[in-house]
């Protein structure tokens, strides 16, 4: 013969509230550590302010995903037991996303590179450049894995470098002597030049002879 | 092999301390990207420079203060956005030799805060604290980036891109042969 037991249904009902303010206290406590951790007030320092005449053209948008593989043989073999399961592994994921500027330093244009003849205008621009690649801390999230402050800055510095090279692959630069043509031309000829010419000057890198 | 386990799995547990440095691949994979054009004019770059730190004394039942401090550089550019020009907010008297300009106003265009100019200057840990994670380190340098932002329009850098532009514009309008000149901000 199996005896019942019957619980009051205060007792289940006092179980029930006792079980969901500690789950409250819980996560209260969670929530406020993470609220104090705020960074004191500090002031901004203005170390340098220089004049600047860039023509930004062209932007390049991209997101990344980096994952620094633990490669040692440690995690192979935790890989191969499936040990990992068990003690998870020492792979850094990062989630990047980064921009890249690109344009020209019009400081660079010299009186000869600007003329006007009647109502046509012609203008040279300086070589095309890659003018800002970035990624704040507001850009990356860290996803798994633990690294020191050190090797999370080499990792996303390995970002910045592949975002440049994705800029110039994706044709940033040509795009850049595109646009900057097109609005040029559409600022010269609202101030009433049929004819703008915008052409682009070329950067030709000059090997030094041997023995030099 | 039975006996093997216990050693696999204290293997396992202690040998993440000996990772060997430089043994990791890096790979990377890209998720989505887009170029686009654009039509900015940076007139003025600001250097600045901002301590980011934090203090963390913990819970009551926790034994030992916990502190960071990050220095970091940041460098804004600002300028106007030629994009949003239009051809009526260029007006020009031929007769007269005279052309008003009237430019929208000057914005921030770029915030870059480079990552190798991040630095960990100070990290101290006492009684039975644990070192500051990587997502509390990331948490904090986020603050210290919304904080630049936040602090920017105190730095006049807005009116400095606006004379700026203004001084960049001016001479190039006089080698065009435009006597009258007049820019202005709307």
């Amino acid at each position: 013969m199996r005896e019942e037991v019957n619980i009051p249904a205060g007792y289940v009902l006092a179980a029930a509230v006792v079980l969901a303010l500690l789950t409250f206290l819980l996560l209260n406590v969670k929530k406020q550590r993470e609220e104090r951790l705020q960074i004191e007030q500090t002031e901004l320092l203005v170390d340098q302010v220089r004049r600047i005449g860039e023509l930004s053209s062209a932007g390049f948008y991209e997101e990344l995903v980096l994952t620094d593989r633990d490669e040692s043989v440690l995690a192979e073999l935790k890989r191969a037991t499936g040990l990992n399961r068990l003690t998870g592994n020492d792979d850094f994921v990062v989630i990047c996303k980064g921009r890249v500027r690109a344009g020209f330093d019009l400081t660079k244009v010299q009186e000869t590179d600007f003329s006007t003849s009647g109502d046509t205008l012609r203008l040279t621009l300086p070589p095309v450049e890659i003018l800002d690649v970035v990624i704040n801390p507001t850009d990356y999230e860290l996803f798994a894995g633990h690294r020191s402050h050190e090797e999370t800055i080499g990792i996303v510095l390995l970002a910045k470098q592949r975002l440049r090279s994705d800029a110039v692959r994706s044709g940033i630069l040509d795009q850049a002597e595109r646009s900057a043509a097109g609005t040029l031309r559409r600022f010269f000829s609202a101030m009433g030049y049929r004819e703008v010419v915008v052409s682009f000057r070329k950067e030709y890198l000059l090997r030094p002879e041997s023995g030099l | 092999m039975r006996k093997l386990l216990p050693l696999i799995a204290v293997l396992a547990l202690l040998l993440p301390a000996c990772r060997p440095q430089g043994s990791l691949q890096d790979s990377l994979t890209t998720r989505i990207e887009q170029l686009r054009a654009t039509a900015e004019l940076g007139t003025v770059e600001y250097t600045v420079r901002k301590a980011v730190k934090a203090r963390d004394e913990g819970e009551w039942f926790k034994i030992g203060n916990r502190r960071i401090l990050f220095s970091c550089t940041a460098r804004l550019k600002a300028g106007i956005n030629l994009a949003r020009l239009q051809s009526e907010q260029i007006v020009v008297d031929e007769q007269s030799r005279s052309v008003t300009l009237t430019l929208p106003h000057a914005t921030v265009l770029s915030i870059n805060i480079p990552p190798e100019e991040i630095r960990l200057e100070y990290e101290d840990i006492t009684g039975f604290r644990q070192r500051f994670s990587d997502q509390e380190r990331q948490a904090l340098l986020r603050q210290g980036e919304r904080e630049i932002i936040r602090d920017l329009p105190r730095l006049g850098i807005l009116d400095e891109a606006e004379a700026n532009a203004e001084e960049f514009l001016r001479p190039m309008l006089e080698q065009m042969g435009f006597e009258n000149i007049e820019i202005r901000f709307e």
